[in-house]
């Protein structure tokens, strides 16, 4: 798959990396390792004597060990490890502590088969050496690392003074599963520790190719090598049993068919160089900071050979860093304006550095099964392409959302995360599945310039408009996402015109838009009634009607006014002069209405809630600036 | 000329890479193969006198994807969770020949290039005598008969590398010898347009396994 020949590349591209800065950070595997927990390491002179060992720190402890096939996939039947392994293997007086199923000879056999190849190297001699001797756990006990009982037994807890628990029960409680790493001592070789000699790496790479037999065509490149029976597990993370490529159903429909064979290698054959470099990268790329997670979902994004893009799934504030959060009154126009500026900055700017001939791939994976990882997205894009359709996604899909920060609200203009989005059409309950199916959906629209499904705007329009089904916070929330998914979609059917902006459009002459408005502006009459009565606040009647507002707004709308008539009153009072305003404003906005349009009864479209945004907006900008003038 | 060209299109395709097919998380490859597009040629109309090549296909529509959850039978009852990786809303445009199977000795009276050729053709009209499958069996499609090349398409004026691709199978009774044998080549699509190398062109060839014709004759057995 080019998938496949995608990752490899990536690979070789970034063989710099191989091993990796810290352990903390998932490394770049070198071919044929692994990485595992190692507890104990254990320091040895060129000849195989022991010097020291020290208990290793969890946060220290991820190791790369060399592997075989079998010994990776490992599940009852005892395989070892060729350097690095448990007690079990490692340990030649295993069972005369009180292990079971001692597995010494094998470890020994394979490390001899090693040494004594072409591609021997002194410091797996002294392993060698030391482990045949057959006194590690011994050796571990006299050096205060391990503990043993009355019996002589291994002790797996400790039952003495509690402050002074050994560092061993610390970081492991299963003590017969303990792992040895190795350091060896060579006066003159830089490289100590075992687990991070490159020289050691190579030889173990090339002594187990040398021991490789079949040879097929490589369905990835093409190229007849050495194939793979097994492939790596591990790839989403450190606990990660499921495999991209497997083969293992030799009983059902899978494969068979014209294929009579029950491993599946009559259907297709994968090398084994490929299938260990772009596992490698795989894992590698997945674990940078860079790729989205959300349960079993993983989405990953990168550019060959390796340099960092904007994940789709990236929030804009991430992207333009330099962008402040936003004064809610500012000018609307600018605002816009200077955010479509800062985008095309941003984007113009990536595209200087990623030069070339470059490909995006994006990816996502998913697991329906323990076992089997599938593929549910792959697209390899040019470069100049993939930024053009991300920037189209943050440029049609922006709206002002809110984010609270020190307890404040304040606001930026983005796009809505993709999490948000699920939430906002679901609600905050949605199930897992649903979660995953719907960000799958969303990817296209994101990737490939696909609008929203309209499933999705018609189940968040009935959702925005059930504003008293849910608390005040989720349903703004709710109503800006609408809009900024109503909007974008308006653009990516039309391309041209009928775009809204953010701020209100006094022009507007459409129906839903201007029953929108109509009734922020009952809402508003109400709501300074009740704030000038000293009430508490409570719910308007327009909120209370929107719902029936959305299905029947000329009947409902009757219902609303009337029901306005002694807040009028009130406000003829208290507030003469906002009274003159507010009315004189319904006027205008009613005899925006095109002819017969006001007295059509039918269902409201989605650009309802737009006009409703921008006049609350609007209300909200007036009292900001009120509030300023009372200060002033 | 023995060409007919015709256009194929359907909801669904799925061209299953063989590597992500043995672990039975199907998912589509971009464009067909030149295999699915011979069966489908084949569905149209088929003797075993002839041998179908597909000279070229034209991607008309984008190349989208969609998922789908699907719940796979087991041998002894009860079911595996899977997910497949479609393509969604295709249509390409065909252009095949066909050429005499010279395996089939028995059937060299039936060499008669216009009378294969005029029940093609009318086949095409019909949409096929065959159902017509994009891929797999629950992709239904549709055929009609069009001028290669008429129309805009999606990717006209692009360019796409799909990199080794399954090119098709060498079946014994085309090949006149006892073996199945997999074809992979490097599939690139110039102008909205792939231009498949002649089965005979193909450079990569894998040995599958041992397999026998069926022979065909003229009487009734």
């Amino acid at each position: 798959m080019s998938l496949f020949a995608d990752l490899t590349s990536t690979y070789d591209d970034n063989i710099g990396y191989v091993g990796g800065d810290d352990r903390d950070t998932i490394p770049l595997w070198p071919m044929y390792h692994a990485t595992y927990k190692a507890h104990v390491e254990i320091t040895l002179d060129g000849n195989g004597n022991f010097l020291l060992a020290e208990v290793i720190d969890k946060k220290d402890s991820r190791t790369i060990i060399p592997v075989t096939e079998s010994s990776s996939g490992r599940t009852n039947a005892p395989v070892p490890h060729p350097l690095s392994d448990k007690l079990q293997y490692v340990a030649g007086d295993f069972e005369k502590y009180g292990g079971k199923k001692g597995a010494h000879k094998l470890y020994i056999q394979q490390l001899e088969e090693w040494f004594s190849s072409p591609f021997s190297n002194l410091k797996i001699g002294a392993v060698l050496e030391y482990t045949k001797k057959g006194t590690l756990i011994s050796d571990l006990v006299k050096h205060g690392i391990l503990f043993i009982d009355k019996k002589g037994v291994l002790k797996t807890k400790w039952d003495g003074d509690k402050d002074n628990t050994p560092k061993i029960f610390k970081v492991i409680t299963k003590m017969f599963d303990c792992v040895i790493r190795w350091r060896v001592e060579i006066p003159g070789e830089l490289q100590s520790d075992l687990s991070l000699d490159k020289g050691l790496w190579e030889s173990w790479g090339n002594f187990y190719r040398s021991t490789l037999k079949n040879k097929d065509i490589c369905y990835a490149t093409g190229k007849m090598d050495f194939v793979a029976s097994q492939h790596p597990r591990k790839i989403r993370n450190d606990g990660d049993g499921t495999k991209l490529i497997s083969s293992n159903d030799g009983k059902n429909y899978t494969f068979r068919g014209r294929f009579l064979d029950r491993n599946g290698i009559q259907a297709c054959s994968v090398s084994d160089e490929v299938s260990q470099k772009a596992h490698n990268a795989l894992r590698w790329l997945i674990g940078r900071k860079q790729s989205f997670r959300n349960g079993e979902q993983v989405v990953v994004t990168w550019a060959l050979p390796g340099l960092e893009v904007p994940s789709p799934f990236s929030a804009t504030q991430d992207i333009i860093d330099e962008f402040d959060f936003v004064e809610e009154n500012d000018q609307r126009g600018d605002v816009q304006q200077e955010f479509s500026i800062r985008l095309s900055r941003y984007f113009a700017g990536y595209n200087q550095k990623i030069k070339g001939n470059n490909k995006v791939v994006v990816l996502g994976l998913d697991a329906a099964s323990k076992g089997r990882l599938s593929i549910t997205f792959y697209r390899s894009l040019h470069s100049t392409e993939y930024l053009k359709r991300a920037q189209s996604w943050h440029h049609d899909f922006a709206w002002e959302h809110t984010y609270v920060v020190d307890k404040k609200q304040k606001m930026y203009i983005g796009v809505p995360s993709p999490l948000g989005i699920v939430q906002a059409v679901y609600g905050m309950r949605v199930t897992d599945n649903l979660k995953k199916a719907t960000i799958d959906r969303l990817l296209p629209c994101i990737i490939d310039g696909l609008n929203i499904p309209e499933d999705l705007l018609k189940e968040l329009y009935h959702r925005a408009t059930n504003r008293i089904g849910m608390d005040f916070w989720e349903w703004d929330k709710a109503l800006r996402i609408y809009c900024s998914l109503y909007n974008g979609s308006l653009i990516r059917n039309n391309k041209s015109q009928r775009r809204y902006g953010m701020g209100l459009d006094s022009e507007n002459t459409s129906r839903g838009y201007l029953y929108g408005r109509l009734l922020a502006v009952a809402e508003d009459i109400e709501s300074i009634a009740i704030h000038a009565g000293g009430e508490n606040n409570r719910e308007t009647t327009a909120v209370r009607m929107m719902q029936r507002f959305a299905s029947k707004p000329y009947s409902t709308w009757t219902s609303i006014h009337d029901a306005l008539v002694p807040y009028r009153v009130r406000l003829k009072v208290r507030r003469a002069g906002y009274l003159v305003n507010i009315l004189k404003l319904m006027e205008d906005i009613l005899s925006l209405f095109e002819k017969g349009d006001f007295e059509r009864d039918t269902v409201l479209t989605g650009d309802y809630l737009l006009g409703y945004y921008h006049q609350r907006k609007e209300f909200r900008n007036r009292k900001i600036t009120e509030e300023r003038s009372e200060e002033e | 000329m023995n060409t007919i060209e015709f256009k194929v299109y359907g909801n669904y395709a799925l061209f299953t890479d063989p590597i992500s097919r043995i672990g039975g998380e199907k998912c589509s490859y971009l464009t067909p193969t030149y295999e699915a597009l011979k069966g489908i040629t084949k569905s149209i109309y088929w003797k075993p006198s002839l041998i179908w090549y597909v000279d070229k296909v034209r991607v008309m529509k984008k190349i989208r994807t969609q998922t789908r959850g699907i719940k796979t039978l087991k041998i002894s009852g009860g079911n595996d969770l899977s997910i497949y990786s479609y393509l969604f809303q295709v249509e390409y445009q065909v252009q095949a020949h066909f050429e005499f199977n010279a395996f089939h000795k028995n059937l060299v009276p039936d060499h008669n290039v216009r009378k294969h050729m005029e029940i093609a053709l009318r086949s095409v009209e019909r949409g096929g005598r065959r159902d017509i499958f994009l891929g797999t069996r629950d992709c239904q499609a549709y055929v009609e008969p069009c001028s290669f090349g008429e129309g805009a398409g999606d990717y006209d004026g692009e360019e796409i590398s799909f990199g080794i691709m399954f090119h098709g199978f060498d079946y014994p009774d085309e090949t006149a010898t006892n073996k199945l044998v997999a074809r992979l080549w490097q599939q690139k699509m110039v102008n909205g347009i792939i231009t498949y190398d002649a089965p005979t062109n193909c450079k990569i060839r894998r040995f599958v396994r041992d397999m026998t014709a069926k022979t065909f004759s003229t009487e009734v057995a």
